[in-house]
């Protein structure tokens, strides 16, 4: 009876408190996301925005339960506004990503349908691409098709929830793939424009990890050695090649090469 | 089963050492040390796997440029009006370029009556490039167009990609331009690094710890960091050969320290 009632207070505490973490999510309808994605992302962090949030207070109660308490309410909103972070990285950057690179992808799009006068050429053609997002959604309509369902039906339901630029194309391309209202010219003006703004930030990254990989541990160095914690300095290694590791690895993520 | 990452275990061997003398030289207990650094290199290990899993934004995919010539050939000899295979003949016999063996090979097949796709699915499995694979994707449906509407269809094509090829070729030369800024900072990089190698031999004597023990608890790091630093800077600019960078800029270190320990 009391274990019932127990998990019964659980389930509707945890349940309120992953509607709170919820409700600082930002509305990503605009995108196609339901609501259902977001809090099916969110469940599995309702233990860590938890025990984020109640530790200091368990941990101190006995000792101090004031400063406890004031740990408690000070680490209440990270806790559930990391999670919101995180799940808005999850699920929208993919989403940004391939609204960033909608013009190669509706380039690609137009031009495999002229060459192969074929929507299922053109589409398989553009899941084998490696777009963000995109190819992996592709490749899920083409293996649907596979079970008889119709292509441009699914291309349709795909376009609701599609990013903007993409969802709209569909939307055209499918009911007259060759009156599109992209021109070449624009496209690939559109294509220029992503593709120099990669160039600049690829600049910036670059220079951001110049500057920590050459500068930075210099007067770190210099500062362990004249305060004659050399001992130190061995420690540096594995954080500086983590820490390189790291960026070279976000600052290389979901870039878009196209065809050519 | 993934192949081992080499970089990734040499740079967390390296670490591990870092690991094992900075807790020898806190607690001078060389079994915590050792067993500390061992623990740690394991996971050191997959981490840094984990982080270098990361593809080339830029490949010079020759395949693909050699096919995209080839293909303008066969558009224009297309739009002459000649069949697809007589277009393919032909421009075999003036193509001179590095796939001439294997195009020769689809054309012997499209001659022995072979449809396209299937003479071609021959080279695609050939390819290196998966980009040229996936345009060999499209090129069988052109024979279900007139010659013409195909030649232009393909002529369509080529000119996406020669035009798609020109924003790579930009991105490519600013990478290059950063590359030459890596190849420099990473020899006075080296350099500094010595510099502070020797500053701190300098200190100890002046402090009296001169052991060749603490010498080479200063030394072996900054010669480890200039192995690392110039690796991942080379990786960020999309430079070959990120490891003979690393034995460069670590020759230059050994060197502007015995340079430095000759003079002062």
């Amino acid at each position: 009876m009391l274990k019932t009632f127990s998990s019964k207070v659980y389930a509707k505490f945890t349940s309120s408190w992953l509607h709170l973490l919820k409700s600082t999510v930002p509305a990503l309808s605009e995108w196609g996301i339901r609501e259902e994605e977001v809090y099916r992302a969110l469940s599995p962090l309702i233990k860590f925005s938890l025990l984020f949030t109640l530790l200091p207070l368990m941990v101190l109660w006995p000792f101090d339960a004031i400063l406890g308490l004031t740990l408690s309410l000070a680490l209440f909103y990270p806790s559930i506004k990391l999670p919101s972070l995180y799940v808005v990285n999850k699920i929208l950057r993919p989403m940004l990503i391939a609204e960033r690179y909608s013009p190669f992808i509706i380039n690609e799009l137009i031009i495999a349908f002229t060459a192969s006068g074929s929507l299922h050429r053109a589409v398989a053609f553009v899941a084998e691409g490696d777009y963000p997002h995109i190819s992996q959604c592709f490749k899920e309509i083409l293996r649907r098709t596979e079970e008889g369902i119709d292509l441009e039906r699914l291309l349709l339901q795909y376009a609701k929830n599609a990013p903007p630029t993409i969802g709209e194309f569909l939307l055209h391309f499918i009911k007259a793939p060759v009156e599109h209202r992209f021109s070449a010219s624009e496209l690939q003006h559109k294509v220029w424009e992503v593709y120099l703004e990669d160039i600049k930030r690829l600049r910036l990254n670059i220079l951001v990890l110049f500057s920590m990989g050459f500068l930075l541990p210099v007067p770190i160095i210099a500062a362990l050695l004249i305060r004659g914690t050399s001992y130190l300095v061995p420690l540096i290694v594995p954080l500086h090649t983590l820490l390189l590791s790291l960026t070279v690895k976000t600052s290389l993520r979901g870039r878009v090469i196209p065809l050519g | 089963m993934r192949p081992v990452d080499k970089v990734a275990l040499f740079f967390s061997f390296l670490a591990s050492v870092c690991v094992f003398m900075a807790i020898y030289g806190y607690v001078h207990g060389a079994a915590v040390a050792i067993v500390v650094a061992t623990t740690l290199q394991p996971f050191l290990y997959l981490f840094l796997c984990l982080l270098h899993r990361t593809e080339r934004i830029m490949s010079r995919a020759e395949d693909l440029s050699e096919l995209e010539f080839f293909m303008s050939m066969v558009a224009a000899k297309l739009r002459l009006g000649l069949s697809i295979e007589a277009a393919f003949h032909e421009a075999c016999l003036e193509y001179r370029g590095r796939l001439k063996e294997l195009l020769e090979n689809v054309d012997r097949k499209l001659m022995e009556g072979l449809p396209l796709s299937l003479a071609l699915s021959g080279l695609s499995r050939s390819l290196r490039s998966r980009e040229a694979r996936r345009l060999l994707m499209l090129a069988p449906r052109l024979t279900e167009y007139s010659s013409k509407k195909a030649g232009v269809n393909l002529y369509r094509l080529v000119t996406m990609l020669r035009r798609n090829r020109k924003l790579k070729d930009r991105l490519w030369k600013a990478l290059r331009a950063e590359d030459l800024k890596v190849k420099l900072l990473s020899i006075i990089y080296a350099a500094v690094l010595a510099s502070l190698a020797h500053l701190a031999r300098l200190l100890g004597e002046l402090v009296g710890f001169s052991r060749p023990l603490d010498m080479l608890f200063t030394f072996l790091p900054l010669a480890f960091m200039s192995i690392v630093t110039p690796f991942y800077a080379t990786l960020i600019v999309q430079g070959e050969k990120p490891l003979l960078r690393s034995i460069t800029s670590l020759s230059v270190f050994l060197a502007f320290y015995v340079l430095l320990y000759a003079i002062v």
